[in-house]
């Protein structure tokens, strides 16, 4: 009797930790594992005071991103930010800062989203002194050095003062579009 | 008004396009440039700024029409051309191609018109594009000044009729 239940434990124990293995892989995916509904969107790593800079082949900074809080994402690879802050220097030595509440990353890197109370500061560090945009919404590609909203943006720098529905800015070229119904005002001259 | 010039200055546009760089900006799509009593409006306005800010501004449209009052008179200055420059700290305004000046009854139309509107001084010159002008002859100066009516002023006078001369010595009874 001895020799068959020696030889029928072990067995019976692969067996059940087979189960138990089929079981668990069973349970962590769900049977639609396809539908982003039902995947879990949970955060594979969180950094605090994160700080980031993107250089050149020369190795000069081209721009820089920190935020106090950076969550990374598993299922989709994408990024949230906390008080982010992005700055982007071009060649003339002119920086355009941006800050806002939040921050999205997409997963490629390539597609910086800012929302809440965003603030962009433009400073040609020129006689006109910097340039401020203040909006709810801009979405910023550094490769293409572009900067868009499509929400109310003002505009306030020295003696000026701009309202409008929407904005693009090229930080390479220094071109600011501004669209949607604008109004803009000129302090007087003393 | 002379005072215009202390005002700020206001534009209103469908799009605006800012060049940090050259500082300059281009208004596009039913441009109004407001500043006190002067009002422009146009299709296309380039600003230039400097340091201080607006410096000049230079209107496109078809035509480009502005209106301003002027000083210490209940009457206003219109003017119309294809182009228009106007100098913020000058007070000055040209108008290009087409211009056409009314001030009042005055009417005034050339090739080219600048006004200044801090002493209110014009000077019209002829040239191939000038404005319609009622007798048709192109490139001429035309210039309708209504005769401004006489100020009542104090009474003058009453002037005694001379008695008429007798002629061939026979004396006219008056």
């Amino acid at each position: 009797m001895n020799y068959r239940a020696a030889f029928w434990f072990p067995i019976g124990l692969l067996a059940a930790l087979a189960g138990l293995s089929l079981w668990l892989q069973y349970a962590l995916q769900a049977p639609n594992a396809g539908t982003p509904l039902t995947r879990k969107h949970i955060a594979d790593y969180i950094v605090e005071n994160f700080n980031a800079t993107r250089t050149d082949l020369a190795g000069k900074p081209e721009n820089t991103l920190s935020a106090r809080k950076t969550e990374h994402f598993l299922d989709d690879d994408t990024t949230q930010l906390e008080a982010p802050d992005f700055t982007a220097f071009d060649k003339q030595g002119g920086t355009v800062n941006v800050r806002s509440a939040h921050g999205f990353v997409s997963s490629k890197g390539d597609i910086i989203i800012f929302t809440g109370k965003v603030i962009l500061v433009r400073d040609l560090h020129d006689a006109q002194g910097p340039l401020t945009l203040t909006t709810e919404y801009l979405k910023v590609i550094p490769k293409q050095h572009l900067m868009l909203s499509n929400r109310p943006t003002v505009v306030q720098g020295k003696n000026i003062l701009i309202h409008a529905g929407a904005l693009q800015l090229n930080s390479q070229t220094r071109e600011l579009l501004l669209s949607h119904h604008v109004k803009t005002h000129y302090e007087p001259i003393h | 008004e002379k005072a215009d010039r202390s005002k700020p200055v206001n534009i209103e546009a469908d799009s605006v396009t800012v060049d940090d760089l050259r500082k300059v900006s281009v208004y596009l799509g039913n441009v109004v440039l407001v500043q006190g009593t002067m009002t422009l409006h146009a299709d296309k306005i380039v600003v230039h700024q400097d340091a201080e800010g607006f410096n000049s501004a230079t209107a496109y449209g078809n035509p480009v029409s502005f209106r301003q009052k002027r000083d210490g008179v209940d009457e206003y200055i219109e003017g119309y051309a294809d182009r228009m420059q106007y100098d913020g700290k000058l007070g000055t305004l040209q108008l290009f191609d087409n211009a056409h000046l009314k001030r009042g009854a005055d009417d005034l139309r050339g090739s080219y018109i600048s006004y200044n509107s801090n002493t209110e001084f014009f000077e019209v010159k002829g040239g191939n594009n000038t404005a319609g002008s009622p007798s048709g002859r192109k490139g001429r100066v035309s210039a309708v000044i209504q005769p401004k009516p006489a100020k009542p002023g104090p009474a003058a006078p009453a002037t005694v009729p001379l008695p008429p001369k007798p002629t061939n010595g026979i004396q006219k009874n008056p």
